[in-house]
């Protein structure tokens, strides 16, 4: 046994004011005189007196009349139907987080709008009524299924963030279609672009209401943003959609990190997709183009970009390289081009090159392999000698998986001047192995001939290869582009202990799990992943921005559409029920026929 | 005695007497003219002499005008038998000034009465208990009359004026006289009438005194109110209000004409005071214009 209205017993206190009623009772004061003959009479003739007593039987008997009726009325339960009030028993919310989601309506995004908007639906809905919730990303979740305590509903909504995806509202509203057990129910999506013709494909077997919060505004958005390499400099090209009526004039600026390299005034032509072109850009890392002026949707007006580089860049063999390498090093995809000793391309900086025999005057710009090195130069080359030691390795990146412990060397040029270098494999005090920078570009020293060892013969020689290159390669220090919330499986280096991302402007901090791939963050912006190894920090940008169909303010009109055949009549789900009100006005007469029924008793 | 009344009162009292409309017929000598031949100075009309008269009584005057014997005839002086029936029920020693008022006007009746050399008593009702009254005569007696007016006590074991007086009147011995019934008669009055009425049969001169207090007349009554009936007991709850005392004073004005009509129709005579009255006023004016008053 339980009480579906406990809050009734609150009305218990109205028993004190019965009593209260009843210790005001009419007190009869004693007095003793010499007769009541007179007074008897008199009360004979008052009782008699037709006018009150004809009142007062008719009156009580009019209000019993009405308590009995209040009370009939409230024992039928009598509710009321209403057009604004849902009457469905289960109610499916679909939310679109999407990007477009978060243009600025007045002081609020269109999200915190729908929001409040979900928000007084569902407080208007009784407790037999059910809220289900998906929110509309790029893969559909579910938030709530079958939740009637309010409480509850509104904290779930509450917690509701922009998730910059693109929406996927077909698999939304299909997931809402599956979710739907009762009969009565219908489904409520709040989105800002939906139109009749995009759910076409829908079976639509509820009553759908489509919310398209929002109006559309006046926005320009930077649709693509890319640089090339042309020459030694680099070129750009930005293209800006404006949508809307008006002709916009905008500053388009192009930053990197915080250097403004060059900024362009432009006008846009309504509606128009408009592309400019800036050249003579200096060689950076990372790029951004940024127009300064504000409209309501923010986030489609940066974007980053950065120097494409090959995966494999160009090898260029100076000098008389040993066949082998040239062989091993085509065997692992790159291309190999032979460059006459002094004349160098000009773009050799952007690959690697393989010097053998190069004397240091003649080393070029970049990344590189330097065999056989000529006597003398920066390292301070001596002439070649005999070795007396086994080889002995240190413990390196560049190292792993080769096997040096089989190896044969037997003459190194000695290295008198290291300058800075790091040794990876010595014999006895004699370094043979080197890396580290030389002029701000990594550079790998082979201190010696291939030809005085028994190396190519050894299956470590490819692998050793390919260390060096990819520790020669210029750092990919672009991960690339993503949409908010992609997972990416990144090559963490095989020393990586723990990694970590940062917004660009050093504000956020996010620890990255190495083991499993990771979800890029949700905020368009520019990142860093900076990969803690035991050779150092590693650094690599990457950069979150919308997808292009998010990067539109437009907002279509409202609709709903009703199943013609889903005409439930008694739909008492969602009704608002009225005896609580007849049952208290009942008490309230009960009330007045007390007080009537006393004053009654005391006249006598 | 100079406690009940005031000596100048007395005074204005030996002036007056009590009379009666109806001539006494019976009685010893007294002081009142009687319709019977008596042997009083007065004289009062001539007879023709007829064997067998007395002698002594022609009026030879006449002889000598008319030749024919004439007996004079004089009004005999007679006795008034004054009986006071006091009303001793609770309701009349309710208050001390009402009871006061009771004592005054018996002891001015006593002192109208014994002055004049007729006979008076009083009866209350404890006859049937314990004491018989009987007539006093004789102004020498007032004192004792005062006395014993003084000392008459509540009846608390009485409920209804009626009742009593009913009884007292049965079992005493009623001469031609005047009866004064003395009374708030605030009750039933049907009993009562009834009384009154064997009194007058019993050749009585009936005198209703009615004795009220001010607030019996027009009570200044004010909210809710259990009043309680002093004789009988009775309860009863009474809000009071505008309408209810108007009512009361409806009701007491009919009760009133009932016995003043009650009392005309009979040839009783009923007259009413209140407790506060001057005694001299209702003495004088008030009993003075029944006609008891000469």
């Amino acid at each position: 046994m339980g009480f579906l209205l406990p809050v009734a017993f609150g009305l218990l206190g109205l028993l004190s004011i019965l009593i209260v009623f009843y210790l005001f009772k009419k007190k009869f004061e004693r007095k003793v005189i010499s007769s009541t003959y007179l007074w008897e009479q008199i009360m004979k003739e008052w009782e008699t007196n037709r006018w009150n007593k004809k009142l007062n039987q008719n009156l009580l008997l009019f209000l019993q009349i009405l308590i009995m009726v209040a009370i009939i009325l409230a024992l039928t339960r009598p509710f009321i139907n209403s057009e604004d009030i849902i009457s469905s028993e289960q109610v499916v919310i679909v939310l679109d987080t999407s990007a477009s989601m978060a243009v600025m309506e007045e002081e609020v995004t269109r999200l915190e709008l729908a929001k409040e908007q979900i928000k007084q639906l569902v407080q208007q809905l009784n407790k037999n009524q059910t809220v289900t919730i998906v929110n509309a990303k790029s893969k559909p979740e579910l938030l709530l299924t079958n939740e009637s305590n309010q409480h509850q509903i509104i904290t779930s909504i509450d917690d509701i963030q922009l998730s910059y995806e693109v929406d996927n509202l077909v698999d939304s509203m299909k997931l809402a279609n599956s979710l739907i057990h009762q009969q009565s129910a219908e489904i409520h999506l709040y989105s800002d672009q939906v139109e009749k013709k995009d759910l076409e494909t829908l079976p639509i077997k509820h009553n759908l209401v489509v919310h398209n919060i929002g109006e559309s505004k006046q926005n320009f958005s930077i649709r693509s943003f890319g640089v090339k390499l042309s020459g030694n400099l680099v070129k750009g090209v930005v293209t800006i959609f404006n949508e809307g009526d008006k002709e916009k004039s905008v500053t388009v600026q192009i930053k990197s990190e915080d250097k403004l390299l060059q900024e362009v005034k432009e006008t846009l032509p309504p509606n128009k997709l408009k592309v400019i072109e800036v050249n003579d850009l200096t060689f950076e890392t990372v790029y951004e183009v940024r127009i300064n002026e504000k409209d309501a949707y923010l986030f489609d007006n940066n974007s980053y970009a950065f120097l494409v580089n090959d995966e494999t860049p160009t090898i260029y063999a100076a000098g008389e390289v040993n066949p082998f390498i040239i062989k091993a090093v085509q065997s692992l995809g790159s291309e190999v081009v032979t460059v006459k000793g002094d004349d160098f391309p000009k773009d050799v900086s952007a690959g690697i090159s393989i010097l053998s025999n190069v004397p240091a005057t003649d080393w070029p710009n970049g990344a590189k392999l330097v065999i056989s090195p000529t006597v003398g130069g920066p390292f301070k080359i001596q002439d070649k000698k005999e070795l007396k030691y086994v080889l002995s390795r240190k413990d390196d990146p560049m190292l792993s998986y080769v096997d040096t412990d089989n190896l044969y060397l037997a003459k190194s040029y000695p290295i008198d001047a290291l300058n800075g270098l790091q040794p990876l494999i010595t014999s006895g005090d004699e370094v043979v192995v080197a890396k580290g920078k030389y002029k701000k570009n990594p550079i790998v020293l082979f201190s010696f001939d291939v030809e005085d060892s028994d190396w190519p013969l050894h299956p470590s020689f490819p692998v050793l290869l390919n260390n060096v290159l990819n520790y020669l390669k210029p750092a990919n220090a672009y991960l690339g582009r993503f949409l908010p919330g992609e997972t990416i499986d990144i090559t963490y280096s095989p020393t990586t202990t723990s990694a970590y991302i940062d917004v660009s402007d050093g504000s956020k901090v996010n620890n990255v799990n190495t083991k499993i791939p990771l979800q890029v963050p949700l905020q368009p912006g520019l990142y860093e992943l900076h990969e803690k190894t035991e050779t150092g920090l590693k650094s690599r940008y990457f950069s979150v921005e919308v997808a292009d169909r998010e990067k539109t303010a437009f907002s279509s009109e409202s609709f709903s559409i009703t199943v013609k055949d889903q005409q439930i009549e008694s739909n008492t789900a969602g009704s608002i029920e009225i005896w609580y009100w007849v049952a208290f006005f009942a008490l309230f007469i009960l009330f007045i026929e007390w007080e009537v029924y006393r004053r009654g008793i005391s006249g006598r | 005695m100079t406690q009940m009344l005031s000596s100048s009162f007395m005074k204005r009292l030996t002036r007056f007497s009590l009379t009666t409309k109806q001539s006494i017929i019976s009685g010893h000598k007294g002081e009142h003219r009687s319709r019977k031949h008596g042997t009083s100075l007065e004289f009062s009309d001539f007879r023709q002499y007829h064997l067998g008269d007395d002698l002594r009584q022609i009026d030879w005057n006449t002889y000598a005008r008319t030749n024919k014997y004439y007996i004079k005839r004089f009004t005999d002086e007679k006795e008034l038998f004054v009986t006071l029936f006091l009303d001793t029920t609770r309701s009349m020693f309710i208050v001390e000034k009402k009871w006061e008022q009771v004592k005054k006007l018996a002891a001015s009746l006593a002192f109208l009465t014994l002055n004049h050399n007729d006979r008076f008593r009083i009866l209350t009702g404890e006859e049937q208990y314990s004491k018989v009254r009987s007539f006093y005569k004789g102004k020498s007696l007032i004192n004792r009359v005062n006395h014993e007016i003084s000392d008459i006590e509540v009846d608390d074991k009485a409920s209804y004026f009626a009742d009593t007086l009913h009884k007292v009147v049965k079992t005493s011995n009623m001469y031609q006289g005047i009866s004064v019934v003395v009374s708030d008669f605030l009750e039933p009055v049907e009993p009562l009438f009834e009384t009154l009425k064997q009194l007058q049969t019993r050749k009585q001169q009936v005198l209703l005194v009615q004795v009220l207090l001010s607030e019996e007349q027009a009570p200044n009554l004010t909210g809710d109110l259990k009043l309680v009936d002093v004789e009988i007991s009775t309860s009863k709850d009474v809000s009071m209000s505008r309408t209810v005392l108007e009512l009361y004073d409806k009701k007491f004005s009919e009760h009133e004409q009932a016995i003043k009509t009650f009392a005309r129709n009979r040839g009783m005579a009923f007259i009413s005071c209140l407790a506060n009255e001057a005694i001299e006023e209702v003495i004088i004016h008030k009993l003075a214009g029944t006609g008891f008053l000469k």
